[in-house]
């Protein structure tokens, strides 16, 4: 499965109630009501969407040890297009057709300039994928690519209560109570009653 | 015999009547000196060996000083008082820790941060602990220890957790009220 493979659909739908894109016990992905969406093909098959409209992202990047917690939740709210792949089947359910006025409310003359937009996103996450064609999302995980300030994507990779986000200058992999946190300050490994800390 | 030769001999007797004299003392050591073995090495050494000892206790004395704190329940050896002592003088923000100990001030707040030293809590776990607080204070509370970075709370499962910072700065309070409590009863 190579990643710049992926296709976006031609039509663009619009969310027609809040839709959870992704509820963990560390993560949550949601995008309010009338947010703008358009597919993602593989061969022809549905494998995400690139949204756009209210989204509230929600992290909780915070490592657990016996001196007390570090680090920091991370709650934002996304206004620029992000890519989401994963489970799409419940998704479909909760998206409808999109008028002029959805569009014009998110800043869109017409649907090509969200396409353009969408397409812009999804090769630059494709692009940055390159070096690993062979990477899939088989599983039953989720996939998102947020834009960050920098001009780059936030990834944050979702597998029931296994995450990995990577940002501009953080790292952060949880398997259960097993997290790895790297930040600007600290790399930080913790197990359950284990904790091993690294002053950068 | 000639006058050089008498000069020699008389020597020779004096240094004698000193080494008997030196013999009687190892001999009897404590009938006039004391316990010990009393040698005369001479004055040049002994002023030597006592600057040396002078030195040694000076720098024993000096680092005893700076790594013993002496509290009333016996002495603590704290090395790193010295540098911990520049580096607060040097970085100290007042108005900061003024801050961080205007949010330790209230035993309720201080009750939610004991709780929380023993995990991760929800705020209906909180309230029923701290059940002689509304939930609207309970909730300020937590505000206040928030902002002053000594609890975080997930924003996804909502529970709040005490930080580094936080679980530092109860401990300390805790020892030095303890300190304090057993400097009064003494």
């Amino acid at each position: 499965m190579i990643w710049h493979s992926y296709q976006l659909d031609d039509s663009v739908l619009k969310t027609s109630d809040s839709l959870v894109l992704l509820k963990t016990e560390r993560g949550l992905v949601e995008i309010g009501k009338d947010g703008l969406a358009v597919a993602v093909k593989l061969d022809g098959v549905v494998r995400g969407y690139v949204f756009q409209g209210r989204c509230k992202f929600a992290l909780d990047t915070i490592v657990e040890t016996k001196d007390g917690a570090i680090g920091k939740p991370i709650e934002k709210e996304v206004k620029k297009p992000f890519l989401a792949l994963g489970s799409s089947e419940e998704l479909q359910r909760g998206l409808g057709t999109t008028n002029d006025d959805d569009l014009k409310r998110m800043g869109y003359e017409n649907p090509q300039q969200f396409l353009t937009e969408a397409k812009e996103l999804l090769n630059h996450f494709s692009q940055r994928r390159m070096g690993y064609c062979n990477c899939s999302h088989d599983s039953e995980g989720s996939i998102f690519a947020f834009p960050n300030e920098a001009g780059r994507v936030d990834i944050l990779f979702a597998d029931g209560s296994k995450l990995v986000y990577k940002a501009v200058g953080m790292i952060f992999i949880a398997d259960g109570n097993k997290t790895v946190l790297r930040s600007p300050e600290h790399v930080i490994v913790s197990d359950v009653g284990k904790c091993l800390t690294i002053r950068t | 015999m000639s006058e050089e030769m008498k000069e020699e001999m008389k020597k020779l007797k004096e240094e004698i009547a000193n080494m008997k004299t030196q013999l009687r003392d190892i001999a009897e050591p404590s009938s006039r000196r004391g316990r010990g073995l009393y040698i005369d090495i001479g004055s040049p050494v002994q002023d030597y060996v006592q600057d040396v000892m002078q030195g040694v206790a000076e720098g024993v004395h000096g680092e005893l000083e700076r790594s013993i704190f002496i509290g009333p329940r016996g002495c603590r050896i704290l090395k790193t008082a010295e540098p911990l002592r520049e580096e607060v003088e040097e970085s100290a923000d007042f108005n900061k820790v003024a801050g961080l100990m205007s949010a330790l001030g209230n035993e309720h707040r201080l009750g939610i941060l004991n709780e929380l030293m023993s995990g991760g809590k929800y705020v209906n776990e909180l309230q029923e602990k701290l059940s002689e607080i509304t939930v609207s204070t309970l909730s300020s509370h937590l505000n206040v220890l928030e902002e002053a970075g000594l609890v975080v709370q997930e924003k996804v499962r909502g529970r709040y957790l005490i930080t580094m910072p936080g679980r530092a700065a109860y401990k300390m309070a805790m020892k030095v009220t303890r300190f304090l409590g057993a400097g009064n009863e003494e």
